[in-house]
This record gives C-alpha cells, sequence and structure tokens, in this order.
C-alpha cells in the first residue's frame, strides 16, 4: 500500500516557538535531519511520532498533520474570527 | 552524517567503483603481461585512491556509519533508510557475484583472490553507496 503525502505545519510551530531543528530533534527524539525531512514533507511520521510531536507543541495532532494542503494560520485564525461573530 | 550534496556524493561512489573496477582489471594485465612500470604505477594508484576514497568519502563523512551501527541508535526514518539501502545493496551484489560466477564458468575468466577481495570490499561498502546515491540534498 502506498502512503499518501501528509502535509504538516512543523515548520512554523518550531519557528513561531523560536526552536532550533537541533532543539526538536531532541525534545521528540529523533534525528535533526530528520526534522528537516518531516518539515520538507518529505517522510510521514509514524503515529507515535506525530503525537510526540503534538506534545511538544501542546497542540492536538489533526491540528499539525492533514492529509490536505493546510492554509496559512493568518487564514485559519481570520476564518475562525469570522465565525465567531 | 556530513553534509554533502548529492552530486558530489554520487560522484564520490562513482569514483570508488571505478577505482575498484581499475584495480581488477590493472590487476588482470599485471597478470597476464607481467609487471611494468606503467602497470605498476597505475595499480599502486588505483590501490591508494580506493584506500583514500574508504577513508575519506565513507569513514569520515559518516556514510559507513550511517549502516553499521547499532539498530538502537537509529530514529524511524534512519532504521527505514538504513534497511532499505541493506535490501537494495544485497540484491545489487548478488546479481553482481552470480554473474561473475556464470562468466567464470561459462569462458576462461578466473576468478582471482584480487577479485574476491573486490568483491567483499564492494559488499561492504555498498549500503553506504545506496544511501549516497539516493538520499536528497539535506539541509542544515
Amino acid at each position: 500500500m502506498e502512503s499518501r503525502k501528509l502535509f504538516n505545519r512543523i515548520a512554523i510551530l518550531r519557528n513561531e516557538r523560536g526552536m532550533s531543528r537541533k532543539e526538536l530533534a531532541e525534545a521528540i527524539g529523533v534525528n535533526y535531519q530528520t526534522v528537516g525531512y518531516l518539515e520538507r514533507e518529505e517522510y510521514n511520521p509514524s503515529l507515535d511520532l506525530a503525537f510526540r510531536i503534538a506534545e511538544v507543541f501542546g497542540l492536538p495532532v489533526d491540528f499539525i498533520f492533514s492529509t490536505e494542503p493546510m492554509a496559512p494560520l493568518s487564514q485559519e485564525l481570520y476564518r475562525l474570527k469570522k465565525e465567531r461573530e | 552524517m556530513k553534509l554533502m550534496s548529492r552530486n558530489a556524493r554520487r560522484a564520490g561512489v562513482i569514483f570508488t567503483f571505478a577505482m575498484l573496477i581499475a584495480t581488477v582489471a590493472l590487476f588482470y594485465v599485471v597478470k597476464t603481461e607481467g609487471f611494468r612500470a606503467w602497470s605498476a604505477v597505475a595499480l599502486s594508484a588505483t590501490v591508494v585512491a580506493t584506500i583514500v576514497m574508504y577513508v575519506v568519502f565513507y569513514i569520515r563523512t559518516g556514510l559507513w556509519r550511517f549502516v553499521h551501527r547499532d539498530f538502537a541508535g537509529y530514529d524511524e526514518r534512519e532504521a527505514g533508510v538504513a534497511l532499505g539501502a541493506l535490501r537494495f545493496a544485497y540484491a545489487i551484489f548478488t546479481v553482481v557475484a552470480l554473474g561473475l560466477m556464470l562468466i567464470a564458468s561459462a569462458t576462461a575468466f578466473e576468478i582471482n583472490v584480487v577479485l574476491v577481495a573486490m568483491l567483499i570490499l564492494t559488499a561492504h561498502i555498498l549500503p553506504a553507496s545506496v544511501i549516497a546515491w539516493n538520499e536528497p540534498d539535506i539541509e542544515e
């Protein structure tokens, strides 16, 4: 079975928190080069690794990973704001 | 693994295997035609180049270590990459070794100790070569 491409927000969340790839890699227990592969969406993480990433960022897994291309966070915020109004 | 561009890694793999093949070919030339100055120099040069490439390209860059370390040291992506490289290298080596045996049995081609030694070295560096060949450019 060929796995689907997974889209993610790892790079933007890491930058937002001011973390280096090495720091994130240490926090989730992988080589820092693997973080690069994850950020470039060249590698789909296991469920365990996806949960570890979600735990580091304190966000739900489905906010970080998606099978569909992800909208920019600013657009998501605007959509939420509109929904509240 | 040290950061090298994929093109540089591929060039390293091609050069190393070219030196391995040249070493074997020159040894056969020396064996059939006897030691001459040019063949002795060329054989020495290819042997030295092979050793230098093994140390500089495979050991110092961490390519060799990537497929020869304890399994517990891999993260999940690295484990997948290493296992894929080992599987692919095993397939290539089997085809090459069986092909040489077939040629040797069907023709007057003689398999000697140098060829066997180079085949063993090939088997040793082939998984790392597959990784060097296939891995995309790595960002810092």
